[in-house]
């Protein structure tokens, strides 16, 4: 918080006799302005929020564009929904990425990256908030450098997208921690370690359950019971699926109402949103052949949520393929979060 | 030390600032603070009981106060009430509240509307 400096030199007005026409910022000098509409934007919960602000008079107007106040916005004030997706929502979030806030580059990188195809662009976007510790932005650029996102496939860069994920994990990002964990376990980008892979599975559900109770406990709804919570369910513990953040929303509103066309397929987990940027990127279900995932850690949520029900083994057309290729068993094992292998 | 300016303000000639009336409110605060600083629930009580009479314009008075003041802990507990207030309401709403005037011309007014028509969603009509 800035520390404020004294204002004795600030001639206040003199008091109006008409109640009516005095003006509450009038008496306000522009600072403390500027301080209220920080704590507005930062706890705002959509845009509208801060929008409407601007709208009140000409002096909110310029005040409530001041880069400090976007700077504090919170991810739900650049929570934009696609279908309302234009040229000056592109530059507002332009306008509060030039402000310094860490979540409109992010928001504004996945966007360019994989809704507007400017892979550049997008990726230095999200470089930008990576930089700043953003531990989403380092675990999306995870995603992209494991499956060669926006290139070909020798552009996979097992080793770098390990290295992102670590430190996406350090931060606590739950995907992170499950992505390494995974990766550890198999061996892919870093040497196997079964053991230390399967400590941070652990440590991720562990995460995951303390910021679910963290979240009910702040809003005590004996209603809220959810349809299970990933794989937490495994250990009987039926809790709500953890918040996705709004860019991922964003995505599968984008991509859902067939804007790619070209037949790129999205990962089948509901709060990933990612498309393909090339045929064949995602691995799918060797079980079933039906699903395909960005990732291990979608793989491995979506299993719990859904997927452990419907993966039917197509058992018939492997013995007619002489099927020898769709290798693996799908079904979880003791600890449960391993799904069906992707292949 | 919460009240470093108070020690100056007795010393300062100048006593525009802060009227009496004004310093009766925040001055106790601190008090207030330490001996319910355990229990939040309480002070939230506290606090909302204290807002619950007080017009916009006095409002303006008290934050002045305590920034003269240097007392943070009250200021930002009074822009907050303010940030609370104007929260997810409509922009007549925010302007009636405190008594803003539109002072944009008509097409300005326009041009507003189209360049942030794709944040409009579920605003409270209050």
């Amino acid at each position: 918080m800035r520390k404020k400096q004294k204002t004795t030199s600030l001639p206040l007005p003199q008091p109006r006799t008409n109640a009516e026409e005095s003006d509450f910022f009038d008496g306000l000098p522009d600072d403390l302005v500027v301080f209220i509409l920080c704590k507005v934007s930062s706890s705002a919960s959509s845009p509208s929020d801060l929008i409407s602000i601007l709208f009140t008079c000409k002096r909110l107007n310029r005040l409530g564009v001041h880069p400090l106040v976007l700077s504090k916005a919170s991810p739900k004030a650049l929570a934009i929904r696609a279908k309302n997706w234009s040229e000056s929502a592109h530059r507002f979030l332009r306008l509060c990425v030039n402000s310094g806030n860490i979540e409109a580059s992010y928001t504004l990188g996945m966007i360019r990256f994989y809704c507007l195809q400017n892979r550049g662009s997008g990726a230095s976007l999200m470089a930008k908030a990576a930089i700043k510790t953003h531990a989403p932005a380092l675990y999306s650029l995870a995603v992209i450098q494991f499956n060669g996102s926006g290139g070909s496939k020798n552009d996979k860069n097992l080793k770098a997208g390990v290295a992102l994920c670590a430190r996406a994990a350090c931060l606590g990002h739950v995907d992170a921690l499950r992505e390494l964990g995974h990766c550890l376990q198999d061996g892919y980008g870093v040497r196997q370690n079964v053991a230390e892979g399967r400590r941070l599975l652990v440590q991720a559900n562990t995460r995951e359950l303390a910021s679910v109770l963290r979240a009910r406990s702040a809003s005590p709804d004996p209603g809220v019971s959810g349809s299970g919570c990933g794989l937490l369910s495994d250990f009987g513990c039926d809790v709500t699926e953890p918040e996705t953040h709004p860019v991922n929303s964003f995505l599968k509103e984008w991509f859902g109402s067939g804007c790619d066309g070209s037949g790129l397929r999205m990962c089948s987990h509901v709060g990933c949103g990612r498309p393909e940027t090339r045929p064949h990127e995602f691995r799918r279900c060797s079980v079933c052949g039906a699903v395909n995932y960005c990732s291990r850690g979608c793989q491995a949520l979506d299993w719990k949520l859904r997927h452990k029900v419907e993966c039917m083994p197509m058992e018939r057309w492997l013995e007619e393929n002489n099927g020898g290729d769709n290798g693996g068993v799908g079904g979880g094992d003791g600890g449960g979060e391993e799904g069906g292998e992707l292949n | 030390m919460k009240f470093c300016t108070v020690k100056q303000y007795f010393d300062d000639e100048n006593n525009n600032n802060v009227t009496n009336g004004i310093a009766t409110t925040v001055i106790p605060l601190p008090n207030k603070h330490l001996k319910i600083k355990a229990n939040n629930k309480e002070m939230e009580q506290y606090e909302q009981e204290l807002l619950r009479n007080v017009m916009p314009q006095e409002l303006t008075k008290l934050i002045l106060a305590a920034n003269y003041l240097n007392f943070k802990e009250a200021l930002d507990f009074f822009c907050r009430t303010v940030a609370n207030a104007i929260q997810n309401k409509s922009v007549d709403y925010v302007r009636k509240f405190f008594g803003l005037e539109s002072d944009f011309e008509p097409g300005e007014e326009e041009k507003l509307c189209k360049e942030f028509a794709w944040s409009f969603e579920g605003v409270d009509e209050d």
